[in-house]
């Protein structure tokens, strides 16, 4: 941003910098403690922090100084959110796909398991325990995780997500996009009983 | 110390000889007669090679027994704590041959610290005794108070008399009873399987040792502190599982075959107050041990709530034994409510059962985990590697045992109880094979070899039967089809006993994607083809092969220098910024600064084959043929079979193909040098590793290629 613009907002570049390592130093924090951070989150720390006096078109003015965060601080990065906004995260302190698990999983709970499912089908490859779901950072109930399943089943776009199940009883979830049945069985079994039978 | 070892950190300088049938105790320079072999199983290997003949039987006194550690047990190295233990092993059918048991705790540590690289016993004690080490001081000592007491009122006992710093190896009655698969314990539950026989044998109840001194670092000491900080940086958790088992916020991977299963809402829940694990940041050095719980990994989620804590050895900050607290088992069972162990120790008992009236991992089977251990690790019995309750399952399911045990025996038994996975069979069944009770006690005891021997059962009806997972020699595999093909068949032939190898496993179940397994294999073996996906083979190739020989050799690399196989190599890392690269020169750089030989990792990777064929030349020498492919490194019916009759190298099936295999042993022969119709090392391969005197003797007998 040219200094003009911070001048005509009412800002000193000391200010400028200042803001930008404040709300860095913000993003890192909710970074390490697992979560994303949401513009009103930002909104409202440059707020408390007297940060004020953006003046007009204060939203564009907020955008650009977050934008100048992500280029002045290298460990900032941003995706966007299920509403558009851009949620901030720090790589110094979470990746870049636990990052995307987190923006999915605040939109639709199907689509968060479906496209969690196929990257792992995909990656690594591997099925996915449904218990998965129940955990960090999802925290699905288990009344939540059974009435997704059940939905899902029915539903033509999720109608590669699989089920297989390891003779322990663990429900594994996998996409017929990437593997097969037999397979998905076989990987389902050595991770759920195999590794641990064989130590 | 021994004048020579001032040249150089890392070795305390002597090795300590015991002859019990004479009391004669003296030492040997460890520098001059065995620098060359570095430590651990390279020792044992030596003194077998050099003093025991074959034909030497298992108990028989002129057996040796060799407790041998390396230079850098006692250091500061990351995972130091192992102890090779070398023997004729007893188990081993149809002729004990040379194998290792080993052992982590903290006796390798304490024998640096008194001053000794090894202990060599021989001979036998006219009636059982105790050795006695403090520092210098070293005493053959009365045990006759201690025979026929458990490993645990042992330990305490001398304990007492050495102090509670001590480091106390000792057998049970299952070893003083001659019982073949019986173990040695040292520091509670941290356990050598096969060797406690032959210590009882010798009248050996135990090893007390306790040190004052230190262990020399040669380098610079700022550099060997940097250096041990840089090594931490590289581990992941037990078994060098690098991504979490769960996503974590740091991680850009997960897997749920991790034994990194900290977590934030993972807690350990008997610990007072109870302790979170967390997201475990692999940049936070002092979190590292959180990462692993080897009782959740085994036992379930539900041993979370019984977790007080992890424990482990001397400098390892992975505590892979997990301290479990289980209120319920002492109450029904009369047994400590508080025990420990990890893998194979931790499922002792519950591995017996075939059915729990609560499910696998239910309240009932970490009971019958509890009685287990309890008794196990009291009586001191080996469970080589699960066969013996893979073994005693197929034994009953079939009615074998039925009709093998007499009518009156057999009914002593609560077949009942067995049957809907009650815990209290175990007190029924454990000390009779302890004890030797009767033809079912005493047959289990044997092993698995003679056990079949005895019963009139033919190894191969065991060699085809898929979940016995029985390979050879008396011996199950061990991290073989399942864990990286072709390399974990050629592994599982290499050994006489079941192979304690975890290279190659340690790699293969990192967690990390395939295509990032695959760029690191690149690095390593020259071939992303080096690797494939679990179940999901490709056909042979010569990368394959040099992951197999680099396996080999860094396991006794590792057993020599006393780090833990259970966890090197460090090929591969947690840390995203490495590109989860490790260092494959890791031993190499501890190895150089604490001795101060400076040896490169090419230069210690030809020390370790120098001491891998000195164990392949034991072998040949004492079974006395050099038809090591057809006689030695033999592979079972069930490999080459799938349940489902899946066809070799489709995804979903362990299966391999016989040609493949034989090509692949082929290549294998060929990366060591060997000859390739006979698989027995040539006069030239004998002589690159600088064991040209074996070579000769070798040839003296006709046992060279």
């Amino acid at each position: 941003m040219a200094v003009k613009e911070w001048e005509e907002a009412g800002w000193t570049d000391s200010e400028r910098e200042e803001a930008c390592r404040a709300l860095a130093a913000l993003i890192r924090e909710q970074s390490q403690a697992g979560r994303l951070c949401h513009p009103e989150e930002l909104r409202a720390y440059l707020a408390e922090k007297g940060f004020t006096g953006l003046g007009a078109g204060e939203e564009e003015e907020r955008a650009k100084l977050l934008e100048e965060v992500r280029q002045r601080q290298e460990d900032i990065r941003s995706l966007p959110g299920p509403d558009g906004e851009l949620r901030y995260y720090s790589l110094q302190y979470m990746s870049e796909s636990y990052a995307r698990l987190l923006v999915r999983r605040e939109g639709d709970p199907l689509l968060l398991i479906a496209e969690t499912v196929r990257e792992s089908s995909a990656l690594y490859p591997r099925p996915v325990p449904a218990s998965f779901f129940t955990g960090p950072p999802f925290e699905l109930t288990e009344e939540e995780l059974h009435a997704c399943l059940e939905s899902m089943a029915s539903r033509e776009e999720y109608g590669d997500i699989a089920r297989t199940t390891s003779s322990a009883g663990t429900v594994f979830l996998y996409s017929t996009r990437h593997l097969d049945h037999g397979y998905a069985s076989f990987l389902a079994e050595w991770l759920d009983v195999g590794q641990a039978a064989n130590p | 110390m021994a004048k020579t070892a001032t040249r150089y950190g890392g070795w305390a300088g002597k090795v300590l000889r015991v002859n019990l049938s004479t009391g004669k105790i003296w030492t040997e320079d460890t520098i001059e007669k065995y620098k060359d072999f570095l430590g651990g199983t390279g020792i044992g290997y030596k003194v077998m090679w050099d003093e025991v003949p074959p034909g030497t039987g298992p108990f028989d006194p002129a057996n040796k027994i060799i407790f041998g550690v390396g230079p850098l047990a006692g250091t500061g190295a990351p995972c130091n704590g192992r102890t090779a233990i070398t023997t004729l092993w007893p188990t081993c059918w149809p002729k004990p041959l040379v194998a290792t048991g080993h052992m982590g705790g903290h006796f390798a540590a304490e024998l640096k610290y008194a001053g000794y690289d090894a202990i060599v016993i021989e001979g036998k004690a006219d009636h059982p005794v105790w050795l006695s080490i403090v520092d210098d001081r070293v005493e053959i000592k009365d045990a006759r108070y201690l025979w026929g007491q458990g490993i645990r009122r042992t330990t305490v006992e001398i304990c007492q008399e050495l102090g509670p710093e001590a480091a106390v190896a000792a057998i049970g009655q299952a070893g003083e009873n001659l019982v073949p698969m019986s173990v040695v314990i040292n520091s509670i539950s941290h356990s050598a399987g096969g060797v406690g026989a032959v210590m009882g044998s010798k009248n050996l109840k135990a090893i007390g040792v306790r040190g004052t001194g230190s262990v020399r670092i040669a380098g610079n000491k700022e550099e060997w502190e940097k250096l041990i900080k840089y090594h931490l940086s590289l581990l992941g958790a037990n078994n060098q599982h690098v991504v979490p088992a769960t996503p974590q916020p740091w991680a850009e991977y997960s897997s749920p075959g991790s034994r990194w299963v900290a977590s934030r809402g993972k807690a350990w829940g008997a610990a007072d107050p109870p302790l979170e694990t967390g997201t475990c940041d692999p940049h936070d050095l002092n979190r590292i041990a959180y990462r692993t719980n080897n009782a959740a990994f085994y036992l379930g989620d539900l041993a979370w709530q019984y977790t007080v804590r992890g424990n482990g050895c001397t400098g390892c900050p992975i505590r892979c034994h997990t301290i479990i607290r289980v209120p319920s088992a002492a109450a029904k069972y009369g047994i400590p409510e508080v025990l420990q162990n990890t893998c194979a120790g931790l499922m002792f008992g519950r591995s017996f059962f075939k059915n729990f009236p609560d499910g696998p991992r239910g309240q009932t089977a970490i009971e019958a985990c509890m009685v287990g251990m309890y008794l196990a690790d009291d009586l001191g019995l080996w469970c080589n590697y699960g066969q013996l309750q893979r073994d005693f399952q197929k034994l009953y399911y079939e009615g074998i045992i039925k009709s093998k045990v007499g009518g009156d025996e057999y009914k002593r038994y609560s077949w009942d109880k067995y049957e809907k996975g009650d815990p209290t069979f175990l007190f029924e069944l454990l000390p009779s094979i302890a004890y030797k009770k009767g033809e079912l006690g005493t047959a289990l005891g044997l092993g698995t070899g003679y056990l079949l021997e005895r019963w009139g059962i033919p190894e191969e009806e065991w060699k085809r039967d898929h979940n016995l997972t029985y390979w050879k020699m008396g011996h199950p595999k061990h991290h073989s089809v399942e864990d990286a093909g072709q390399c974990g068949v050629i592994i599982n032939t290499q050994y006489n006993r079941d192979v304690q190898v975890h290279s190659h496993t340690n790699f293969i179940r990192n967690g990390l994607p395939l295509e990032v397994q695959k760029r690191l294999a690149a690095e390593l073996w020259g071939s992303p083809d080096a690797v494939d996906a679990p179940g999901n083979y490709t056909p042979m190739n010569v990368y394959k092969a040099r992951m197999a020989k680099w396996t080999l050799l860094r396991k006794e690399l590792h057993d020599s220098l006393s780090l833990c196989n259970w966890m090197g190599p460090w090929v591969a890392s947690p840390l995203k910024e490495r590109g989860y690269r490790g260092d494959d020169s890791i031993e190499s750089l501890l190895y150089s600064l604490a001795t101060g030989d400076r040896k490169t990792r090419e230069e210690l990777d030809q020390v370790a084959e120098r001491i891998f064929l000195l164990h392949r030349a034991l072998t040949i020498r004492d079974m006395g043929t050099k038809e090591m492919r057809t006689q030695h490194d033999t592979i079972p019916e069930w490999v080459f079979e799938d349940p489902s009759g899946k066809a070799p190298f489709t995804p979903g099936t362990n299966r391999m193909d016989r040609d493949d295999i034989r090509k692949a042993m082929d290549m294998y022969y060929e990366e060591m040098g060997w000859d390739k119709t006979t698989g027995a090392p040539t006069a030239e391969a004998y002589r690159r590793v600088g064991l040209g005197r074996v070579a000769e003797e070798l040839g003296k007998k006709g046992l060279l290629p």
